[in-house]
């Protein structure tokens, strides 16, 4: 159905991290996931975090995706088959992300990402209290 | 419901991106299907956009 060429003059990234991808030529299916605990407290010392994704609703929710099978008749023609671009700068590439030169089947993407913050509570002896917010 | 596209000349100049993050996509090219889902959650008090002005005056 898609026969455009994508022509890209250059492209550059400083960064690609946590299973990022730059996908270069065409690809038939994409699918990212991304699961994030960010936990900000307040310590003197770094201590180890003892959390966990089940212990949260967020990650544990169906996950919605708009359906696929609209009903709706599409025709595409393509008088100029190629898509021009020219030079490409990305800093950072992250967390499930792909950046993508060529066409694709199928994309689909899921991020869920959930905070916490430790604060600390004043007028008591035990400094640190949890505030988890956990929902 | 009919939908017809024509592409005639589609020309980009230069990009440039601070970051592309969180299951995001960034593409060049043509796509079939994209479906995208995000959930976030963070502490309510983040939430609040300031300045704070206090509710009753102070005295």
């Amino acid at each position: 159905m898609f026969s455009r060429i994508s022509k890209v003059k250059s492209i550059f990234s400083d960064t690609v991290s946590f299973s990022s991808s730059m996908q270069i030529g065409d690809t038939s299916y994409i699918d990212g996931n991304s699961l994030a605990l960010a936990v900000q407290m307040k310590s003197e010392t770094f201590n180890s975090v003892d959390i966990h994704f089940e212990d949260y609703d967020i990650f544990k929710r169906p996950f919605y995706i708009p359906r696929l099978n609209e009903p709706v008749i599409s025709s595409f023609s393509n008088p100029n088959p190629f898509i021009r671009v020219g030079n490409i700068n990305i800093i950072g590439v992250s967390a499930s992300s792909v950046v993508g030169v060529g066409n694709v089947g199928h994309a689909r993407m899921e991020s869920r990402v959930k905070h916490i913050r430790e604060i600390p509570k004043e007028n008591k002896e035990t400094p640190i209290e949890g505030s988890t917010n956990n929902t | 419901m009919e939908f017809n596209v024509t592409n005639h000349q589609l020309c980009v100049g230069d990009i440039k991106i601070t970051g592309v993050a969180s299951s995001a996509l960034f593409l060049i090219g043509d796509v079939q299907t994209v479906q995208l889902s995000s959930a976030f959650d963070t502490p309510p008090e983040s939430l609040i956009i300031g300045p704070f002005v206090p509710l009753t005056p102070e005295g």
